[in-house]
């Protein structure tokens, strides 16, 4: 079979096999990496173990370092990555353009000076969520507002986005300086982004989320197909335009809200998962489910890496999200201007 | 120098023969319950093992801060490692790391941990982290003696050292009534950044009688550890002490604050470089280090503040 | 931007450069400053501040910012490119990861010292993105490439130079502010010392705008005309990274300056290079002279660096020039 055709009452779908094929190979890499953060590591912790720390069996030890460790930290980092990616492929979709990923045009900056405001404002980390997702709203409706009737190329909004990005991002610097800096060790994850020492209201706050957000980004995923044709075609074809955009950029600010509150604002994942994604599976974008399976496998692998140090140093995620994600992006770049020419 | 030492460690041993019944630690995140002499001990404050071999105990492991000396040992605590070879933690605190190590009690009281950490590292040992009120780094060292002394199952010996000390200082103080209300400052030369008495160097100047510079402290007002002082205007840290700290040669640095020599600290010959070791030493702010940096430091005190500019403490990178 | 325009603008950044003589954490009175300068007396505090730290200052902040318009001016020309900018390629932060590796790895503290490192990091960073980003070689740039390129080598830069950090506490209580970019911690010693890479980086600049001016037709064209279309690149990517390294070694990472200035003179440029490039420099000048001295008085009581109100400023004023259409399409 060359392609599997899904049709129902909701919707129809004509998967080609080359996409049924990644999108497996991206699960199955999922599971894997899992596991090797579940079992092994530095406390060897085997099958046996995590069964008996989820039956209660086992040592004080061995079901704090597979419950309250290893477990939060995998799904929060799983978790954190599928919001990125699904964000990020779809705001890169909308603008037509790989480089209009929502953490480089300022929404990961904004979240996080939001995130850093509340914590540093109420000296407690209960706020955080609202406090990222109002930072990257805020973000998103200047953003908005800048552009708003104008006919400016998404390569425009890139720019200026650019430019909030770094601007927010000195304002969060100069936050950072002027702040006891003593509980900046604390602080700091809300600028490079961390994933050691998570608890279970990280993994509750990212993945009840996404059991909201993500079923309305499946089902949005057709609209913003639609609308990401040119815009006298969409309109030709009768389609609700302003809506569609809106609704894109709402689901993109409260994922990126939800994975900076959880996480810390780790660069890259969202603006490397929809062209990795989009490169392997060869389908028109949006191509929601690889984006998401790949901005999630980043992720892991970037908390692998962090983990996988030797001796006792330990450095955060953000750094290996970014070592990951730049030469991969670079050999993608690469692949695909050969490929062009060919 | 080493006989001091051996003083120390003497006076322990008797409080330790005794049996340590269950107690009990409050501190910033709740309590923790201690049974028994824990033996083996994960040092996560940056400074901790400082406290534990001023008690007689040698730590599993520490956390490394800064310098070449064995383990991150500095001098005046290197003699009391004896043979042992603890693990030296880099960076952040791996919870599973220690975990290898079955630790039975790890401190923690100026180390930045956070809450998440410590709940971790609880399941693992009894876990002590900052005293109740304290910011990450706010607590003082009597604070950290009697906390760690109490966790050791040590409270007479930890009262003992403290009291020892602070009789000490205390006489040090009577001997000199001519620096009392004296202004004093211990400042880095490189960004120019002076210390306020949140900080252990601070809270060090005015237990020895001076005032810790009191524009410093009126530039202080978030309750920072450390104020960054404007080239244009050194009039702040211009007292009638002012103490440079090094870890390294500072000729450079000094040359580059360009209002150094028009300040009267420097005219009149009131200023002591501190070598790396003894700033070292001002930085850990343990009973040992402090008991150490006393003896060095008072007499370059005395010459500083002596009146006579021809006796101003220069740069000595061996420093005894 | 004729010679004349050029001229007027340089007179009027050295205006604002002297202006800023006046102003500072310590008040000096109009007297005091003018004696400073005519009458110098090494043991008045006033007449060191103004003479030796605010000139000091006012000359970092003159040759850097004439520095970084340069550069960003080259750069747009070199790989025609409007959104080529050192801190987006990716230069700023190869030389600030050099700087990085400086201190803690060999342990170097004075500015002068640490311009060997940066100008490493920098150059190592310009041959890494202009590979990557497909301006060298035949088949022509390409700007989305090149940024993303750029973008992702900033970001590759940044996590190194962040891992060597944690592994330090010392070099990030140093970093955290040193990132921030500012003129106000440069002494007339440090200055002095790196001037002959800044007179080198200017000559190139020169150099390169000369060459590459033939350029702007298109390179096939250009090369059958007889111009020397790989030296002139040549020439004018080692001015870049000179100059950027420089002024990162002395003054911290300093975003938008060269992003922002060649778009604020290119409308009065036109095609010409030199032009542009001459513009860019003066226009650069005077943007970095304002910035560090409105920095003084924004905050009571305090100091916003240089760097940091550039950000705030460069910000903004990209997107009112993006805005306003003046930007060349991408």
């Amino acid at each position: 079979m060359s392609a599997l055709v899904i049709r129902n009452r909701l919707f129809s779908r004509r998967l080609p096999r080359r996409v049924l094929v990644v999108n497996l190979a991206l699960f199955a890499a999922l599971v894997l990496v899992l596991s090797s953060g579940l079992f092994g590591g530095t406390y060897g912790i085997g099958f046996g173990d995590v069964v008996a720390s989820l039956t209660g069996q086992a040592d004080e030890v061995t079901w704090m370092v597979v419950t309250q460790n290893r477990l939060p930290r995998l799904l929060t980092a799983l978790g954190v990555g599928i919001a990125f990616g699904l964000a990020g492929e779809m705001v890169q979709t909308l603008l037509r353009n790989p480089l209009a990923s929502p953490d480089v045009i300022g929404f990961s900056a904004g979240a996080g000076l939001g995130a850093v405001i509340t914590v540093a404002a109420t000296g407690t980390t209960a706020f955080v969520l609202s406090g990222a997702l109002m930072g990257g709203a805020v973000t998103a409706l200047f953003l908005l507002a800048l552009t708003w009737r104008r006919d400016l190329s998404p390569g425009m909004l890139v720019l200026m986005g650019i430019g909030l990005g770094v601007t927010l991002g000195v304002v969060t610097d100069l936050l950072m300086t002027r702040l006891d800096a003593n509980n900046v060790g604390e602080l700091v994850k809300w600028i490079v982004g961390s994933l050691s020492a998570r608890s279970w209201s990280d993994v509750g706050l990212i993945w009840v989320g996404l059991a909201v957000i993500a079923p309305i980004c499946v089902w949005h995923q057709f609209a913003l197909a639609r609308v990401s044709l040119p815009d006298e075609v969409a309109r030709g074809l009768g389609l609700g335009l302003l809506k569609a955009r809106l609704v894109t950029l709402i689901l993109a600010v409260v994922l990126v809200g939800l994975a900076v509150a959880a996480a810390g604002p780790l660069p890259f994942v969202a603006f490397v998962a929809g062209p990795i994604a989009h490169g392997l599976s060869g389908v028109p974008r949006p191509t929601l489910f690889p984006a998401a399976m790949v901005g999630g496998l980043v992720t892991l692998l970037a908390d692998r890496a962090a983990q996988a140090l030797p001796g006792f140093l330990v450095l955060p995620a953000g750094i290996f999200t970014a070592l990951i994600g730049a030469p991969v992006q670079i050999w993608v770049l690469i692949h695909q201007t050969k490929r062009r020419l060919q | 120098m080493i006989a001091r030492l051996l003083l120390f460690t003497a006076c322990l041993c008797a409080p330790a023969l005794t049996l340590a019944e269950p107690r009990v630690l409050e501190h910033r995140f709740g309590q923790t319950r201690i049974d028994g002499a824990p033996k083996r001990i994960v040092s996560l404050s940056f400074i901790g093992h400082d406290f534990l071999l001023g008690l007689g105990e040698v730590p599993i492991a520490l956390r490394y801060w800064y310098g070449d000396g064995p383990f991150g040992v500095w001098p005046w605590a290197a003699a009391l490692l004896g043979e042992a070879e603890p693990a030296v933690i880099y960076g952040a605190i791996d919870v599973e790391a220690i975990a290898l190590l079955e630790p039975d009690l790890i401190l923690a009281q100026w180390s930045g941990i956070t809450e998440t950490e410590y709940r971790l590292l609880s399941h693992i040992a009894p876990t002590v982290p900052p005293p109740a009120g304290e910011t990450d780094y706010s607590a003082t060292w009597q604070q950290m003696t009697r906390q760690v002394g109490r966790a050791l199952g040590k409270e007479a010996a930890a009262a003992n050292q403290i009291a020892e000390l602070e009789a000490r200082i205390a006489a040090l103080r009577a001997d000199n009534p001519q620096w009392q209300d004296r202004t004093a400052v211990s400042v880095w030369p490189d960004r120019i950044g002076a210390y306020t008495t949140f900080d252990l160097r601070g809270q060090f100047l005015e237990t020895l009688g001076f005032l810790n510079a009191p524009e410093v402290e009126a530039l202080n007002t978030g309750g920072t550890y450390n104020i960054r002082i404007s080239q244009e205007d050194l009039s702040p840290i211009d007292t009638d002490l002012l103490l440079w700290l090094t870890t390294s040669d500072p000729t450079g640095a000094l040359a580059r604050i360009s209002l150094r020599e028009t300040t009267r600290a420097y005219r009149e010959g009131r200023e002591v470089i501190v070598d790396p070791v003894l700033t070292a030493a001002l930085s850990h702010s343990s009973p040992l280090a402090l008991s150490y940096a006393l003896e060095r430091l008072v007499p370059m005190i005395k010459a500083a503040l002596d009146g006579d500019p021809g006796t101003a403490i220069t740069y000595d990178e061996a420093g005894q | 931007m004729t010679g004349r325009m050029a001229a007027v603008l340089f007179a009027g950044a050295v205006v604002v450069a002297a202006l800023s003589l006046f102003f500072g954490v310590r008040s000096t009175p109009f007297d005091v400053v003018l004696q400073a300068l005519v009458a110098f007396d090494p043991a008045n505090p006033d007449h060191v501040v103004v003479r030796e730290l605010r000139l000091a200052r006012a000359g970092a902040a003159l040759l850097g910012g004439a520095s970084l318009g340069l550069a960003g001016a080259l750069m747009q020309g070199l790989t025609r490119n409007p959104l080529a900018d050192p801190g987006i390629l990716g230069i700023n932060g190869g030389a600030a990861f050099g700087v990085v590796l400086g201190i803690w790895g060999l342990g170097l503290t004075a500015p002068g010292a640490l311009v060997a490192p940066a100008l490493a990091g920098a150059a190592l960073a310009a041959v890494l993105v202009l590979l990557l980003g497909g301006s060298i070689g035949r088949n022509g740039p390409d700007p989305v490439r090149l940024v993303l390129a750029g973008a992702a080598l900033s970001a590759l830069f940044l996590a190194l130079t962040w891992a060597l950090l944690i592994a330090s506490r010392q070099a990030l209580d140093v970093y955290r502010y040193w990132v921030l970019g500012g003129f106000n911690q440069v002494d007339p010693a440090s200055l002095v010392s790196v001037l002959p890479a800044y007179a080198l980086g200017f000559v190139a600049a020169a150099g390169a705008a000369i060459l590459l001016n033939p350029l702007a037709i298109g390179d096939d064209t250009a090369r059958a005309l007889g111009a020397r279309v790989g030296l002139a690149r040549l020439i004018g990517l080692i001015a870049v990274v000179v100059l950027c390294a420089t002024t990162v070694s002395l003054a911290g990472p300093i975003a938008f300056i060269g992003l922002v200035v060649p778009h604020m003179v290119r409308p009065f440029a036109g095609a010409d290079i030199r032009r542009l490039v001459l513009g860019s420099a003066a226009v650069g000048a005077a943007l970095a002279v304002v910035a560090d001295l409105v920095g003084r008085f924004i905050l009571p009581g305090q100091e916003l660096e240089a760097g940091a109100m550039m950000a705030l400023i460069g910000g903004p004023a990209l997107i009112l020039i993006v805005r306003r259409g003046r930007a060349v399409r991408l």
